[in-house]
This record gives structure tokens, C-alpha cells and sequence, in this order.
């Protein structure tokens, strides 16, 4: 059992440091800022009838949770999956491994650090559960049971973030596999259920209504999901077991990912293996290669040609080492990307009657919200990785201007997608064949698509510039993309429908709200027989010109780093 | 004819002074060894002539060119290899160089044959097509060098460029340097390792705490901190009339004797030294060497530099 013990030097040296850096403070001012305004928005205005009180409460205090909730899946696998592999980069690791702590001990420092950090953001926001609880109709098991799951939540969060950290040995890659793993295991198999019955029925306006029919179920599957358990003690729907079992669920899975943690951090780091095969010249030898090995799109072997005057050495750079380096990978996403865009586009066709409009449009939607989380990942280390490298003072050096190596980085970024782009636009086909009345809205579908690529891709672009660090740049890209693309939307929107009595501005109709975001307004203006294609298209065009704008901002970024230290 | 020159240049992170009103002069076909201690400011004073860092206060001029007005002609005429920088993975040697010639603009035309002849100087000919990721310490900080070189620049300036190396690396990369003087660049050079830059440098400056103590040739640069002479004699026989004469000698001061081995300070001049050489062997002492230690670079950073943080 001792052995299990976090390493106390550790811990205090990591909560030393964390608590020094200015982002933990703007961790919890962010935090509070976010669950203080769902407070004061949800706050009731006027007389309240004393039947309503008790609902009003656990209302506000459903939403602070959900805004922890969020916090925790933002921040804490972000923070996790860099403690190890940072070392790692930094060459320290080796250093830990020459003292006495044994692994375990670092595993669970590294562990408790995390979750530390997600508790002073919980403390944080005490004053906001404090005015929460003035309400009535609130008890301290609901709020104890509240913040059982929520620190369970972060547990399990902070688990797969540095078991990711363990098992990778790039930042980048193990932020991206944390952050996916930790949405694919805590929203759970019972969510992918759930959205694969909506597309089927083509009924994505009424997901929630979906989420509020399930809870009062005493399913077995929904005790994988905390946010459906959130959802549960907000309702009072669930059964006297399902708290318990959940908490049992997060603490197994806890103990499999630190064991599997300590394993993988006691394997001694490989060395990368660089292939020594040299360039081929002999169009012969390459002519048997091509011959052998037919699926090679462009052999490795061959030798590139040299860069071609008047092109942007930085756009070859990252397109051909980029793109061709990466084609094995690339060919696998295409074809994975393929094969489930085609079953989905089959099942929307033959599965929903006679129109499939509305299917197709939620497919879209989704389609989007998954590019946009691949282009985050893409290019948020596109300038991280050069800081990281150290490569970035050698390309300052050079005669390229910043407008040519930004541009370079959105060439690299963009033809990164076309294999995924491709597949989706081919996977579509049969729907568009089977349904031919309807397939003209993919058309209006895949623009919004490239403009939230657009957006989202510029916004990634200016973050990993400011940031440096690849999971700053990685988090904040996310932060940014989901702002623009869904953010004014929700404030707006939602701060519209909770304050619609004292709106201080003209009134407008709920539905107009949906322009504000580049994805929603898709769904909204073809939702309808009569579609809206002029304010659509206003909204594509203007959310395209805030992408020019991020991409200028980028390049002036640049121009003003360049005589800058970092 | 100065070639890089600073005025006054100061460098100022919040309240830390990196560099203080610094005047440099380097000539043309100089090879300038920039010492000092860690944190004494070569770094900043690099980077601020390399446009990668602009000045607090103070100019500074390569070629006659602003470096903070003019950056893009600057970057030109310059190399600058880092003392810390990475390769891009999945490059081959030659791919590598053909995206930074290709990058400074040279002509695909001319590429070619200039990366032949960079990779021929730094001797990678051999490691042409090999991936840049897989390189040794050594090949990379060649390889790097080969990357500086590919635009012909004016001014070399190389920061540690034989940090981390081992010693055979070390005298293959200090050739590599000679060759350059010879091809008639000017190169300045920050290292710690003070007796390769004695070798090889004309000039040195010494910084330390951003301030810079000393600048010329070394060997003035040690006349001139020095008041005596510092001499050595070894003798085979007659050591004790050997003390006897050098203690009598006016102008012979401060005689350290170990067995028959002699080092004293002496206030004379060059005639006088021989007429005390040709007294001792006259009054029968066996001289087996009469020299003057002339000192060494570390002689001279000992002497100016303070030390401490």
C-alpha cells in the first residue's frame, strides 16, 4: 500500500510551481467568472411563487455543477497529459528515475497534483455554491453527492491524462489521446446509443428531451456517465444505487489506469527509430518498387525534387513533409473516415423514409463539430513545435516574410484535411444518389464546413503562435474554436431566454439567435421547407471574414515576434 | 574597415540589465572571440546583431546597416548558428538545405551546386541523404554550421558552436573555422573554451555583468593589464648563484625558487634581460631555458574579469 503513496517532494514542488504560474490564477477567475455568471443569470427577477423557489435552486445549482463539470473535462486531462511526457522532453525524467521515488510514487505526485489543482478551482467557486445554497429546496446530500462525482470525474480525467503522458513521448500526441479518451469513456457507450437513435430518427432538436426521458430510467449503462449522473441528482430520478456504482466504476477504473501508468513509466524510453534507407536515383529500382509495393502514393525512397523558384519554401515544406511523411497515417484516416460516413450515409438514406433533409443535416452538424476537433489537433503545434524544436529562430532568420510562412502553415494545415475531406464527400454519394430531391443540401452543408475549417483552423493557427507550448496552444485552440463557433450563440442566446423579461434591446425571434454561430446556422436555415439561404450565407460570410481577420492577426503576431524574444 | 559596430547598446529585461552601453568594433576579416562568463551577456549582444532581439537603447550596425531599421537586408549579409536549435524530422540532409537555400532565396539554378560545396566544407558529403533527426551532436552542429553557410554571408556569428562536442569534433569543427578566416569571413565567436579561441581569434572581447572590460588582441590586451614581466628560468647546475644574482639584480622582484626552476617578475626591458642571462652563464650557472611567460587567454580573463553573480 505504501508503495502507492504519492511522493510528497513531488507534490509540493508541482503545486509550488503550478501555483506560481499566472495561468492557474486564470484557471479559477475564468472558473468563477463562468459559474458566477450562470448564477447571476439564472437568478430570479420579480416575485417568485414559493412553489417555484425549490426549482429555481436546484436549477442554479445544476448549472454551477454543469460549469465545474465542463471546467474539469477542459482543463484537468490538458494538465494531466503534460506532467509526465514534459518531463520527458525537458530530460528530466531521467534525473527522477536516478532518486529514490519510486515510479508509483511519481504516477500518483503527478496524479494528486492534477486533481489539487481542480480542487483550488472547486474552492474557488464556494462563494457561488454558498449564494446557490441561500436558496430553498436544497439539501447538503445533494451537494455532497455533487462534488463526490465531480472529484471522482476528475480523478478518472487525470488518470487517463497521465497514463496518455506515460505512454507517449510527444506533448502533442498524448494531449490528443487524452482528450479523446476522455470524452470517448466518460460520455460512455450510453451517448453514442443516444446520438446514433437521433440520427436514425433524424430528431436532433430534440436531443435533450431524449436526455430528460432517459434519466428517470434506472439503466445499468447510465452509471458509465457522470454527466448523465449530474443530470440525475439534479432530477432526483436516479435509484439509490447508481451514485454508489458510479463512484465504484471511477475508483476501479482509477486503480487500472495508475498501475497501467506505473508500468509504462518504468519501460525505459526507445530511442526513435530513423529509417537509414537511402534515397533511391535509379528509375529502375523505383520501377520494381512501384511494382511491388502498388499502394506507395509517392515512394519514400524517392528522391524530392528540389524546391522550385517563386514558391513558398515553408508551403513545400509543410505539404510535402507534412502530408507525404505522414501518408500512412493519412491513408488509414481516409479510409476509417470512408467507412463510417458511407454506413451512416446509408443508414440516413434507407432508414428515415421518404426525406432525408433533416438526417442529413444533423450528419453535417456532426460531421463539423468532429473536423473541428481534428483541426485543433492538427494544427495547434504547428509554431509550438517549432519553439519546441528550437527550429523557430533558424526560420526567423530567413528571408521568408511572415505572410509567407503563415500561409505556408495553412496550406500544411488544410491539405492535412483533404484525405478526410475527400472521405466524407465520397461517403456522402449514395446518400445523394438514393435521395436525390434532398442532396442539394449538402451542398450549403459542405460550405459551412469549410468555413468553420476556416475559422477554426485560423483561430488554432493564432493560439499556438501566442502560446509557444503545444498543450497551451492545443487547450486554447479549442477555447477559441468553440467560442466562435458556438460561443455567441450560447451567450447571447441563452442570456436572451433567461433575461427575455428585462431584454434591454428589440426584441427578436429565438431563431435568429442560431445566425450567430457558423454551425448552428446551417441546421436553423434549412430546416424548414422555406429555407433561409440569405441569412445563412450573410453568416458564412461574415464568421469567413473574422477567419481573414484571425489569419491577418497571425501574420502581424509574427511581424512584431520577430524582433522579440519569446 | 568596422564591419559590425555597436554605440551604446544596452539591453534591459524589466529590471535586469543584460547588456550596458556596450561599444564594439569588429573589422572586416576579423575572427572576434567573445568571452565571458555565463549570463555576462554574448548571448543578447548576438541576437540583438542577428535582428532576433531588439535593443533597449544604442545601435547596432553590420556593414553599415541598422540592424533594427533594416532587419530583412541584415539577414542577408549574416549567419547566425544558435547555440541551441533543433532539425525537422523526416528530412533528409539535403532536403533540409535545399528548404533553407531555398528559403534565403537562392536560385534553384545555383542550389544545388552550393549545397555540394557547403556540404564538401563541412564534410557531410557522405550524410547527404540521411535523415537530419538521426545525426550525432557533432553532425548536427555541422550540419547546422552547413545551413548558416549557404547564403555566402559576410558575417558568421556563431554562439557556442563547440558546446557538447567531443574533442575530435572539437578540432575538426576548430579547422573548420580556420578555413573560414581563410575564406576571408568575419566571424564572431562566443565560447568557453579560451585556449581553441586563442588559437583562432585575432581579437577577443571580454563581458562580463553586460559591461564589456576589455577588446583588442589578446597579447596588448595582456601587456597592457600586466606592469612586469613574468620570467622563467631552469637551470642544471649553480642554482644558488643563480638566487644570488637574481637577488641582486635591481629590477628583478618577487623570485619564487622550486629546486632549480626560478619565476620572478622583472621591470626590464629586453637588452637588460639578455645582459642578465649572459651574467648568470658567466658567473657559471648551466641555463638550461630562460623564457618569458607570456600568458594565455585564460591569463587574461582571470586578470579582467571579477567572477560572482
Amino acid at each position: 500500500m505504501g508503495s502507492i503513496l504519492p511522493s510528497l517532494i513531488i507534490v509540493k514542488r508541482e503545486l509550488l510551481t503550478s501555483l506560481r504560474r499566472t495561468r492557474t490564477l486564470l484557471f479559477v477567475v475564468a472558473l468563477l467568472l463562468a459559474a458566477g455568471s450562470v448564477v447571476l443569470l439564472s437568478w430570479p427577477s420579480g416575485n417568485v411563487p414559493s412553489t417555484y423557489v425549490a426549482g429555481v435552486s436546484k436549477q442554479m445549482l445544476f448549472s454551477v455543477s454543469i460549469t465545474l463539470f465542463l471546467g474539469c473535462i477542459l482543463f484537468v486531462p490538458g494538465i494531466a497529459a503534460y506532467t509526465i511526457v514534459s518531463e520527458r522532453e525537458q530530460d528530466t525524467l531521467d534525473a527522477l528515475y536516478l532518486t529514490l521515488v519510486r515510479p508509483s510514487g511519481v504516477v500518483s505526485a503527478k496524479v494528486m497534483n492534477t486533481v489539487g489543482i481542480y480542487l483550488l478551482l472547486i474552492v474557488g467557486t464556494f462563494p457561488v455554491f454558498a449564494t446557490v445554497m441561500f436558496g430553498v429546496g436544497l439539501d447538503w446530500s445533494e451537494l455532497a453527492a455533487i462534488l463526490g462525482l465531480l472529484i471522482g470525474t476528475a480523478a478518472c480525467c487525470a488518470m487517463i491524462g497521465v497514463l496518455c503522458s506515460c505512454l507517449f513521448r510527444r506533448t502533442f500526441i498524448a494531449l490528443v489521446v487524452a482528450y479523446a479518451s476522455t470524452i470517448g469513456l466518460l460520455c460512455g457507450p450510453w451517448y453514442f446509443l443516444l446520438i446514433l437513435r437521433v440520427i436514425l430518427t433524424g430528431q436532433i432538436f430534440y436531443l435533450f428531451n431524449y436526455v430528460g426521458r432517459s434519466i428517470g430510467r434506472a439503466d445499468w449503462s447510465t452509471v458509465f456517465s457522470p454527466l448523465h449522473m449530474l443530470l440525475g441528482i439534479q432530477s432526483q430520478s436516479l435509484s439509490a444505487w447508481q451514485l454508489p456504482a458510479t463512484l465504484l466504476i471511477q475508483a476501479v477504473f482509477c486503480l487500472v489506469c495508475f498501475f497501467m501508468s506505473v508500468r509504462f513509466l518504468r519501460r525505459p524510453a526507445q530511442p526513435r527509430a530513423v529509417s537509414g534507407e537511402k534515397t533511391i536515383e535509379d528509375p529502375a529500382v523505383l520501377h520494381a518498387r512501384r511494382t511491388r509495393f502498388p499502394y506507395y502514393l509517392v515512394d519514400p525512397l524517392r528522391r524530392k525534387p528540389m524546391i522550385e523558384d517563386g514558391k513558398n519554401p515553408m508551403r513545400v515544406r509543410e505539404v510535402r513533409w507534412g502530408l507525404f511523411n505522414r501518408g500512412t497515417v493519412l491513408i488509414r484516416i481516409f479510409y476509417s473516415v470512408f467507412t463510417v460516413c458511407l454506413f451512416a450515409s446509408l443508414f440516413l438514406s434507407i432508414g428515415s423514409g421518404r426525406s432525408v433533409q433533416i438526417p442529413i443535416m444533423t450528419w453535417l452538424t456532426i460531421e463539423n463539430v468532429l473536423i473541428m476537433l481534428v483541426i485543433c489537433g492538427l494544427t495547434a503545434n504547428s509554431f509550438a513545435k517549432e519553439y519546441e524544436l528550437g527550429n523557430m529562430d533558424m526560420l526567423r532568420m530567413t528571408l521568408l516574410r511572415p505572410t509567407s510562412i503563415v500561409a505556408g502553415k495553412i496550406s500544411g494545415s488544410f491539405t492535412s484535411l483533404v484525405p478526410i475531406a475527400l472521405a466524407l464527400a465520397i461517403g456522402s454519394l449514395p446518400m445523394a444518389i438514393i435521395q436525390w430531391s434532398s442532396a442539394w443540401v449538402l451542398i450549403p452543408g459542405f460550405i459551412t464546413l469549410t468555413v468553420c475549417a476556416a475559422l477554426t483552423t485560423s483561430a488554432s493557427i493564432l493560439t499556438s503562435l501566442i502560446a509557444r507550448r503545444t498543450n497551451a496552444a492545443l487547450m486554447g485552440g479549442v477555447a477559441l474554436s468553440a467560442y466562435l463557433l458556438l460561443g455567441n450563440f450560447a451567450i447571447i442566446g441563452v442570456g436572451y431566454i433567461i433575461l427575455r423579461d428585462t431584454w434591454p434591446l428589440p426584441r427578436v425571434k429565438e431563431e435568429a439567435f442560431f445566425y450567430l454561430s457558423p454551425l448552428l446556422s446551417f441546421p436553423a436555415a434549412f430546416a424548414d421547407r422555406n429555407p433561409h439561404a440569405v441569412a445563412w450565407g450573410v453568416t458564412q460570410t461574415i464568421f469567413l471574414a473574422i477567419a481573414g481577420l484571425l489569419v491577418a492577426a497571425t501574420i502581424t503576431f509574427l511581424k512584431y515576434r520577430r524582433m522579440r524574444d519569446p | 574597415m568596422a564591419i559590425v559596430e555597436t554605440k551604446l547598446l544596452t539591453k534591459k529585461y524589466n529590471n535586469f540589465t543584460a547588456l550596458k552601453d556596450l561599444n564594439l568594433i569588429i573589422e572586416q576579416g576579423d575572427i572576434f572571440g567573445f568571452i565571458g562568463p555565463n549570463g555576462a551577456g554574448k548571448t543578447t549582444t548576438i541576437r540583438i546583431l542577428s535582428t532576433l532581439l531588439a535593443p533597449t537603447a544604442g545601435v547596432a550596425y553590420v556593414d553599415g546597416i541598422d540592424v533594427s531599421k533594416h532587419p530583412y537586408e541584415i539577414k542577408k549579409i549574416l549567419g547566425y548558428m544558435p547555440d541551441s536549435f533543433g532539425v525537422y524530422d523526416g528530412m533528409r540532409l539535403r532536403e533540409y538545405l535545399d528548404f533553407f537555400g531555398a528559403a534565403y532565396k537562392i536560385p534553384r539554378a545555383k542550389r544545388s551546386a552550393i549545397i555540394d560545396d557547403v556540404l564538401t566544407l563541412t564534410d557531410l558529403t557522405s550524410k547527404a541523404d540521411d535523415f537530419v533527426s538521426a545525426f550525432s551532436r557533432g553532425m548536427k552542429q555541422r550540419c547546422c554550421l552547413a545551413k548558416t553557410l549557404l547564403h555566402d554571408p559576410k558575417v558568421l556569428l556563431l554562439d557556442e558552436p563547440a558546446s557538447g562536442l567531443d574533442p575530435r569534433a572539437r578540432i575538426e569543427m576548430r579547422e573548420l573555422l580556420k578555413t573560414l578566416r581563410e575564406m576571408g569571413k568575419t566571424i564572431l565567436i562566443s565560447s568557453h573554451i579560451l585556449s581553441e579561441l586563442g588559437d583562432m581569434c585575432n581579437k577577443i572581447g571580454i563581458i562580463e555583468h553586460g559591461t564589456l572590460l576589455a577588446a583588442g588582441n589578446y597579447k596588448e590586451i595582456l601587456h597592457s593589464l600586466r606592469q612586469d614581466l613574468e620570467v622563467l628560468l631552469e637551470v642544471v647546475e649553480g642554482g644558488d648563484a643563480a638566487a644570488e644574482i637574481l637577488a641582486s639584480t635591481p629590477g628583478i622582484t618577487g623570485v619564487e625558487r622550486s629546486g632549480n626552476e626560478f619565476r620572478m617578475d622583472a621591470k626590464l626591458d629586453r637588452v637588460q634581460l639578455a645582459d642578465l642571462n649572459t651574467r648568470l652563464v658567466q658567473a657559471g650557472v648551466k641555463v638550461l631555458s630562460f623564457t618569458q611567460d607570456e600568458g594565455d587567454l585564460e591569463d587574461v580573463f582571470l586578470h579582467v574579469t571579477k567572477g560572482g553573480l
